[in-house]
């Protein structure tokens, strides 16, 4: 059994670290841009200098978030992408960059071209004097500029520098001279060779995954996109919530599942078990979220006559969890509704699964050895039938903690119960990547802790399981 | 002796168990009216009419707009709204309405049973209208389509993912493909570089999506080559490793793959698929279900597998030199099909539910696809409509309650 801890507990780990992979990649591939949210969109069609204001913000807002930094702890480019691609701040740009790159190679020539040609936009925006050449034949400029991401663009940014007539008074000559010699380098350069060989670089630790594990670990989730608060001090409140629903809705599951179940396995009356049994079948069939639908339009109004508004309605469930103590009494009767919709979904499951596993029981010999010994029918069915029976729903027990952590989304959604479903759904809607990452992370690992348990119980409930 | 040995008999027998007679009426009855519904939705319930003339010439819109859906056509319907006042002789669908039709006259709500601004019996909203006004009924026709079709391709892609890696790590167990060390090195090598291509393709690099696809294509024929071209001779002389014969653990490899999956937190990863793919079409949503359930049918189908390989009628093909290609799917995959036919009408009850748990919470399908948990979903916004919690709801509720009951009867 030690062994056998000690082996899952090491399985543990790796399982953590694909949960961790798994649940990071997704939050990189994730729609939306997060620097946008905070720094706010830098636009092209904005004044040139303006654009440049954003641009820095945009910039650092990008590295105080560590977007700057590689991915995972090694990265395989092209040997025509250099890796110095990552401190471009804009996504387009390094777009038009990259494919450059992959063009022509030379990358660092390429990467200084982009610097000299944020210079020369920036200083052409600055120039206090006249423009030397005409405002209009700038823009093009600029424009050109902005949209080069192919040799003929370059050879058309030729053209167009050519074109322009800067007289030798204008102190932008120096800039242009430098753009144009800078261009004429990256056109008449040679293509280089082997561009799409794969190179393989070593990050260390400074890597965005590092970053957001290790901080994770150290209980700093990071702070919702939503609305700036640490994610921490969303989760916790949240989780209170959930977990007052959960606890009461699991203890109402088992209570009315497991004596439900056995007594179908008990009775002999065929009628009654018939009706009882296609109830639970009906039950079990029915989607959650249109029982809690159907209980809030029926139950919670006046519009049915009075007498059918029995149950307080989702505003007021929402007022009393957020300002009520959390486990008084006060509040829980305000989740009876929810609680009994997540009850009596789950009973008609338990009941199915207790009544299958206790009629497999049912016919054994020892049962009957029991009857012979004389006991009393009460002392065989609570002594010998139902401990091996209940034997086999330890394993639905795994299932019961990460439902405690994710409660029920839908009830959640429906009854406006700011827990941790409500949560998720919300972060979902605002793109709020952070929470949901650390919600996901959390529910994973209470899944596989979950798991663990359930084989633990599964063991001391039974002498006869061996893991080896 | 050989017909004897062969299937066939076996397959016969199978299906017996799961003759139609056996399944109780109403399960026949409700799945034969979802599935009428999701197969003539368009000519049950459309705006445009089943059959007119227009300028004497007769035509078929309603049926010519389900044609041009399949075809990816959606001009049919504007075309004949155009035409609209110089039908004649019109005869109309059941229910005159398309889901998305706005009937101006009953918006905000109507109830089944109040009186409706109507001019016709026939144009009665038999379940109500919603808040623009759009029928309730149509919005259900159109939803079992919608249903149907997210929980058979649900249920297909979990089977063509799950059944293949099941069956082939039932059949092979932990020792049954043996790979020379060369072998296994250039096929790890090309799988890399397959990989390394479609990379690059994604960053944007000019290759031919044939090159991409090549290395792949290799992997595939690989012992093939080797074995026409007789390089196995070669193979053996080669020192060390290179020479050396390994077995591939598959099963174990599968059992893993499974355990992972088990592991995950399923819905938490299902809503955030949904947050990546945003709102989506039927055939995302159905593989995005299929990924978690592919577990399920590669586990029965392991089991299965497991136990018909020792059979005698799977020696005898052996004996008669049958490829293990045909013994997997000709011989030991029709007597494996009756948990598979069972898990696949619990799969499809499961992938309805989950599509409509994701349109309920706003998640699942695009706003112009009526759903029956969208439709529920707009119930939460205005109780006294009770029609528009109550139909949907059921609809749900019986089709599943049927599946299910249908599972548990073949199982």
């Amino acid at each position: 059994m030690k062994y056998y801890l000690l082996r899952r507990i090491l399985l543990f780990i790796p399982a953590l670290l694909v949960i961790s992979l798994l649940v990071f990649g997704l939050g990189q591939i994730m729609p939306g841009d997060p620097v946008e949210r905070l720094a706010g969109q830098v636009e092209d069609f904005a004044g040139a200098e303006q654009y440049h204001r954003h641009l820095e913000q945009y910039r650092q807002t990008r590295n105080q978030m560590g977007l700057n930094l590689p991915v995972f702890y090694f990265s395989v480019l092209p040997a025509a992408v250099s890796p110095e691609l990552r401190e471009i701040p804009l996504e387009r740009d390094r777009e038009r960059l990259r494919s450059l790159m992959l063009e022509i190679g030379h990358s660092e020539k390429i990467i200084e071209f982009f610097r000299i040609s944020l210079e020369f936009s920036l200083t052409t925006a600055k120039s206090q004097r006249p423009y030397c050449p005409e405002p209009n034949q700038l823009n093009v400029l600029l424009r050109q500029l902005q949209n080069t991401s192919n040799t003929s663009d370059l050879s058309r940014l030729k053209v167009l520098l050519n074109e322009v007539h800067v007289s030798k008074e204008c102190d932008l000559k120096q800039q242009f001279d430098q753009l144009l010699s800078s261009v004429n380098g990256l056109l008449e350069i040679e293509k280089e060779g082997g561009l799409l060989r794969p190179v393989l670089y070593w990050n260390g630790t400074q890597n965005r995954y590092h970053r957001w594990i290790s901080s994770a670990l150290a209980g700093d989730w990071g702070r919702s996109m939503r609305d700036g608060q640490e994610v921490g001090k969303k989760i916790i409140p949240a989780l209170k919530y959930t977990l007052i629903l959960s606890v009461w809705s699991i203890l109402l599951t088992f209570l009315i599942g497991i004596p439900l179940g056995m007594f179908l396995a008990v009775t002999e009356k065929k009628q009654l078990k018939r009706l009882i049994r296609n109830l639970l079948y009906a039950l079990y069939a029915m989607p959650l979220f249109w029982m809690a639908t159907m209980a809030i339009v029926f139950f919670t109004t006046n519009e049915y006559g009075s007498w059918t508004n029995i149950f307080p309605s989702s505003t007021q469930i929402m007022i009393q969890t957020t300002t009520g103590h959390w486990f008084s009494f006060g509040t829980l009767s305000y989740l009876l509704l929810p609680v009994l919709c997540m009850a009596f979904s789950g009973a008609a499951f338990v009941a199915r699964q207790m009544e299958e596993s206790a009629l497999r029981e049912k016919y054994k010999a020892y049962l009957s050895m029991s009857a012979l010994k004389g006991n009393s029918n009460l002392r065989t069915i609570f002594k010998h039938w139902f401990p091996n029976a209940i034997f086999p729903l330890i394993t639905l027990s795994a299932a019961v903690l990460p439902s405690l952590i994710s409660g029920s989304v839908v009830i959640e959604v429906i009854f406006n119960i700011p827990g941790m479903g409500r949560l998720l759904w919300d972060s979902i809607f605002a793109q709020d990547w952070n929470t949901l990452m650390a919600i996901l992370l959390l529910g994973g690992v209470l899944t596989m802790f979950g798991q663990l348990l359930a084989d633990i119980f599964y063991k001391k409930a039974d002498p006869r399981v061996k893991y080896d | 002796m050989i017909d004897a040995i062969k299937t066939k008999n076996l397959r016969k027998a199978d299906f017996s168990v799961f003759s139609p007679k056996s399944i109780p009426l109403w399960i026949r009855l409700v799945l034969f009216v979802w599935i009428f519904a999701a197969v003539f939705a368009d000519q049950l319930a459309n705006e445009l009419p089943l059959s007119c003339k227009i300028d004497g010439k007769r035509h078929y819109p309603a049926i010519a707009e389900s044609i041009a859906k399949i075809r990816g056509d959606a001009s049919v319907r504007l075309k004949y709204r155009g035409n609209i006042d110089r039908m004649e002789s019109i005869v109309m669908a059941p229910i005159p309405y398309s889901p998305q039709t706005i009937d101006r006259n009953n918006t905000g709500f109507v109830s089944p049973f109040e009186d409706q601004h109507i001019n016709d019996w026939k144009q009665r909203h038999w379940l109500g209208t919603d808040r623009l006004g759009r029928d309730i009924m149509a919005g259900m026709i159109h939803g079992a389509r919608v249903a149907f079709v997210v929980g058979m391709l649900a249920v297909f892609f979990a089977f063509i993912i799950g059944v293949p890696l099941g069956a082939a790590a039932g059949y092979y167990g932990d020792r049954g493909i043996f790979v020379r060390g060369l072998v296994l090195l250039l096929k790890t090598l090309l799988l890399l570089t397959w990989l390394y291509l479609l990379y690059l393709q994604l960053m944007g690099a000019a290759i031919s999506g044939l090159l991409v696809w090549l290395p792949f294509l290799l992997v595939v024929f690989l012992p093939f080559l080797i074995r026409k071209s007789r390089l196995s001779l070669l193979i053996n002389r080669l020192p060390g490793f290179l020479s050396r014969t390994f077995s591939i653990p598959l099963d174990l490899i599968l059992l893993r793959l499974i355990e992972v999956f088990r592991s995950l937190p399923n819905l938490f990863i299902l809503l955030a698929l949904l947050a990546v793919f945003g709102q989506t079409g039927m055939t995302t949503i159905a593989l995005i279900l299929a990924l978690l359930m592919w577990p399920t049918f590669a586990r029965y189908t392991r089991a299965e597998f497991l136990s018909l390989r020792e059979k005698e009628f799977v020696s005898a093909a052996r004996l008669f030199r049958k490829s293990e290609f045909r013994i997997i799917f000709t011989d030991i995959l029709p007597n494996a099909k009756a948990p598979l036919i069972v898990i696949s009408a619990f799969g499809i009850s499961a992938a309805i539910l989950a599509e409509s748990t994701l349109s309920f919470l706003g998640l699942g399908l695009g706003i112009d696809q009526v759903s029956w948990g969208s439709m529920l979903s707009e119930a939460r916004r205005y109780f006294p409509a009770w029609w528009m919690a109550v139909f949907p709801g059921f609809a749900i509720f019986i089709i599943i309650y049927a599946l299910n009951s249908l599972g548990d009867r073949l199982r």
